[in-house]
């Protein structure tokens, strides 16, 4: 199976990076690619639980991930979260902590690695 | 005057420009993915847009700051002598 | 005299959340009751363009539209 590995340093909203990271790896995942969101630096805002996009015509990038969750792995970067004062129960469902390992064996396995 | 600020807290823009604007006893507003910083910045003198913060899913209780809108920032904005910031 | 604002948007439409928070400031200019004016440069022109299909953010000419019809001015 392909497997493609999208890396987000950018914090949701404020710029098109967040939303474009969570559209290719959504993409590819139900292009039946294997697809792993990692969320490293301020990318970690984007796993933020309680967003509400509302009626101001942004996508919810928060509840796009927990829906996302079901058919990829996401990860976020614990020394990020402890950077951005945030731990697991901050989170939204289904994004999962890495101390280091996961992301250094998704950047050996991935075919492609796209950063946003 | 007032400075308003839309970059990350972990950005260069950022931090030049809430010192500058602490230097020169400027009002700031922080809008956009500034907001972030007020989870970080013990300064009850900020404002900030609620949308913002509240888009972002950051409480009231994990800021220091005050939530205005955007009716009340355009009442900041055309009571300031000068209005520092493009978008 | 009523007061006047102007606004400043050299960003295009999609890549940044400053055309929502223009669009936003100029409404509630609008709304109270203040000449409000944009001028779109650089980048910013392309906020103004017919046929857009962007989703997932905000629409940038449909909101612009709208606002042009409470009276904002736009310059290029």
């Amino acid at each position: 199976m392909d497997n493609l590995l999208v890396i987000l340093r950018k914090s949701p909203y404020g710029t098109v990076e967040a939303a474009e990271a969570v559209r290719h790896a959504g993409g590819a995942s139900s292009a039946d690619y294997k697809a792993t969101l990692f969320l490293i630096d301020s990318g970690v805002l984007t796993a933020k639980k309680n967003q509400e996009a509302g009626d101001t015509g942004f996508t919810g990038l928060g509840e796009s991930l927990e829906l996302l969750s079901g058919e990829m792995e996401i990860y976020a970067d614990k020394a990020s979260l402890r950077e951005y004062k945030l731990n697991e129960d901050d989170l939204v469902e289904g994004v999962r902590i890495d101390d280091g390992p996961v992301l250094k064996q998704a950047l050996r396995e991935a075919q492609a690695v796209m950063i946003f | 005057m007032l400075f308003l600020i839309s970059s990350s807290p972990d950005t260069k823009e950022f931090k030049t420009a809430y010192k500058l604007a602490k230097d020169m006893n400027a009002d700031i507003c922080l809008m956009q993915n500034a907001v972030y910083a007020s989870r970080d910045l013990n300064d009850g003198s900020l404002y900030l847009l609620g949308d913002e913060l509240q888009m972002r899913g950051i409480d009231k209780n994990e800021i220091s700051g005050k939530p205005i809108d955007y009716h009340e920032l355009i009442d900041l904005m055309t009571n300031s002598d000068k209005v520092v910031g493009i978008f | 005299m009523s007061k006047r604002i102007t606004l400043f948007l050299n960003t295009s439409p999609y890549s940044y959340e400053n055309t929502y928070t223009a669009m936003k400031l100029a409404g509630a200019a609008l709304d109270k009751g203040l000449e409000t004016h944009l001028v779109a440069s650089a980048d910013g022109v392309y906020n103004f363009l017919k046929g857009q299909k962007g989703k997932g953010l905000p629409h940038a000419s449909d909101g612009f539209r709208a606002l042009m019809d409470k009276g904002l001015k736009v310059d290029l």
